[in-house]
């Protein structure tokens, strides 16, 4: 599944945000399996991006593809199936459930993946096994930044996106998590968008892209 | 979606809903669903009380009023319906069939022995007048009810109050005759002695107990039978006879008179008691004597109780019934206003239970808004979400409605023990209508919530 930007330009965006972009306002054309690395200071549209593509905004111009027909313009049915099925997300702002406990959190998706190894071997992967009895409200922003990490490699998807994924992270927990990102990636044959502040991220990307 | 799915994501929801709201617009439901289905209830109830009152009760018998002296009455011919007034009483308003008595012409004298065989034990003897009404009026009709030409035996039906006469009141005041059951009753041999001289003598029996029809009734082909072969000339009118230009003694009768004419010859003459002064000849007065023709009394099927015009209609005829009717009329009116009246405020309260239902339940999920957006996010259908809050509202709402089925079961249960005391009998149980109008309810209700509800979620998506 590729996706097609074209000539889009938020609504909310100053103009000299977007003159100064290698991405907004262009055609570019992201074919499944590649790696995106999407890099920017704050305010620049980062998450903006992501959640477009993602199909959770719809002010701006030009012309969002993914696959051969889903569009802003798709039904409500056609994006919940893309969401279940086809793309995944990991929002800045994790958007976990904190009254729900961390096991309960990664069981709240609509399809699993049959892919993934076990969600015990992803946790203990990352360091957090001990944590899936206890409450996320009783997390670190470390610890729920892994677990909103697993909760997005859950999922079955096509498409990675992930929106600041190591902000919380110290280098040993990152460098834990680009393998295990890696390694579902390739389980799922999926492409990846990732955004960051710095030009230089700790995964490897085909592609960057300066907003 | 699995179970542990399904209750996951009802505690990702959360649980805090605006309590007050709910807790308004639940007892709003319970009183509104409360109020509609006594009100069905009721309306169900007071249609089959009618019901029965139709299939039971409208018929009645009408005879002419008869007013005056004795002196006044021999005077008078014997009193029946014409033909324009049998018609004006069938047009008259809930007539639905008016049907003619037609009387005996002949004595009859009955014996009837109660100790089941003839010639055993003592007979109770009478005399007594038959009648008939068309076969539709009856309120039962046994299969020995018919009568073939010349056939000895004659099918008899007497209202059951004769046969509670008899056992409370003249059985136990006679040793000799034994209370009878209708069974037994109808086993005793009867002899019926037709004519003034008992010349012809048939069998009878009673085939049958009237709960409707207060007349000793024979079948009509008897009747006609017996009119045309044994009636007698009325020889029971008086007249006075007049001498000298003066009315010379006491009134005669048709058979004095007729003897007199044998011996006296022709030139007598004669007026009748109402009008004395207008003398004629006997001839004369053989003449034009008017023959009665036309039905004594009538019976009458009603398809509704009474009106005020169908009263005032007998009034004109100059006609009398044999029983009284309740005035209804304002009972009907009176409950079609605590129906209407139950209905409307039934319908009213829950409208506003529904409307306090739907702004609590959209404030419910506006309440978990959050976590809604963010299910949708992580891919879950609306409808999936959305199902979560209708089981919750369902199944506050199913309790409310079982509340109100329970009430409404209690409060009939009261009033059918009350109706019973003033001899109304309401069956048990709600009724079948009001199940239906229960799920009718159920489905507006649990329809309306549904939507808005659904509506709600989805503006998040």
């Amino acid at each position: 599944m590729k996706i097609e930007l074209r000539n889009i330009i938020p609504a909310p965006l100053p103009h000299s945000v977007v003159s100064s972009s290698e991405l907004w306002g262009k055609d570019y054309t992201f074919n499944q399996g590649e790696s995106i690395l999407v890099y920017a200071p704050s305010g620049k549209g980062k998450s903006t991006l992501l959640h477009i593509i993602y199909g959770l905004r719809k002010d701006f111009t030009g012309e969002l593809v993914l696959g051969e027909q889903l569009s802003p313009q798709s039904s409500m049915g056609a994006w919940q199936d893309a969401r279940s099925h086809k793309l995944s997300i990991l929002f800045q702002d994790m958007r976990l459930f904190p009254h729900l406990s961390t096991r309960q959190n990664l069981a709240l998706l609509p399809v699993l993946s049959s892919v993934i190894p076990p969600v015990e071997e992803m946790c203990e992967r990352l360091g957090v096994l001990a944590l899936l009895e206890q409450r996320v409200s009783t997390l670190s922003h470390g610890q729920r930044q892994r677990i909103a990490l697993i909760r997005s490699l859950c999922k079955p998807f096509r498409w990675l996106l992930l929106d600041e994924p190591f902000s919380h992270l110290d280098p040993a927990n990152t460098e834990l998590a680009v393998q295990l990102i890696e390694e579902i990636r390739m389980l799922n044959h999926a492409g990846l968008i990732l955004t960051s502040l710095q030009e230089e991220s700790p995964l490897q990307c085909m592609h960057r892209l300066q907003l | 979606m699995s179970k542990d799915l399904t209750k996951l994501l009802d505690r990702c929801l959360g649980k805090e809903s605006p309590a007050k709201e709910l807790l308004l617009a639940s007892l709003g439901c319970l009183l509104g669903s409360v109020l509609v289905l006594l009100a069905l209830q009721t309306w169900v109830d007071y249609r089959s009380l009618q019901e029965h009152e139709k299939r039971g009760a409208n018929y009645v018998t009408l005879n002419k009023e008869v007013t005056g002296g004795i002196l006044h009455n021999l005077a008078q011919q014997e009193k029946f319906f014409l033909e324009d007034e049998v018609e004006e009483i069938a047009r008259l308003p809930g007539v639905l069939e008016v049907g003619g008595f037609t009387r005996n012409h002949f004595p009859v004298t009955v014996n009837i022995w109660p100790a089941g065989k003839i010639g055993l034990g003592s007979a109770a003897r009478a005399d007594l007048f038959f009648e008939s009404v068309p076969d539709s009026f009856l309120d039962q009709k046994p299969a020995s009810w018919k009568w073939e030409d010349n056939a000895s035996f004659v099918p008899i039906m007497v209202p059951k109050f004769y046969l509670d006469l008899w056992n409370f009141g003249l059985a136990p005041s006679r040793s000799e005759y034994p209370a009878l059951s209708m069974e037994t009753a109808s086993l005793m041999p009867i002899e019926i002695f037709i004519g003034a001289k008992k010349s012809v003598i048939m069998q009878g029996r009673f085939v049958a107990f009237s709960k409707r029809i207060n007349s000793v009734l024979v079948p009509r082909s008897f009747l006609e039978w017996a009119n045309a072969r044994f009636a007698e000339v009325a020889e029971q009118e008086y007249f006075f006879v007049w001498k000298d230009d003066e009315i010379a003694g006491p009134p005669v009768s048709l058979a004095q008179l007729k003897k007199m004419l044998s011996s006296l010859g022709n030139p007598i003459q004669v007026s009748a008691l109402a009008t004395p002064a207008k003398r004629m000849s006997v001839g004369e007065m053989l003449e034009n004597r008017p023959a009665a023709s036309g039905p004594s009394r009538l019976l009458v099927k009603l398809g509704q109780s009474p009106t005020e015009e169908f009263w005032a209609g007998l009034k004109k005829i100059g006609c009398e019934t044999n029983r009284e009717f309740p005035q209804n009329e304002w009972i009907q009116n009176a409950v079609l206003f605590l129906v209407w009246g139950l209905a409307i405020l039934g319908s009213l309260v829950s409208l506003l239970s529904v409307a306090t239902f739907a702004s609590s339940f959209r404030l419910l999920v506006v309440q978990s808004a959050e976590p809604t957006r963010n299910l949708i996010h992580l891919g879950f259908c609306t409808q999936e979400i959305s199902g979560i809050f209708i089981r919750r509202f369902t199944h506050r709402f199913i309790l409310i409605l079982a509340l109100s089925l329970v009430f409404c079961f209690g409060t009939r249960q009261i009033l059918s023990t009350l109706a019973l005391k003033h001899g109304l009998f309401l069956s048990s149980g709600l009724s079948w209508e009001t199940w239906v109008g229960a799920m009718l309810y159920a489905w507006i209700f649990i329809s309306i919530n549904r939507r808005v509800i659904h509506t709600a979620v989805r503006s998040f998506a």
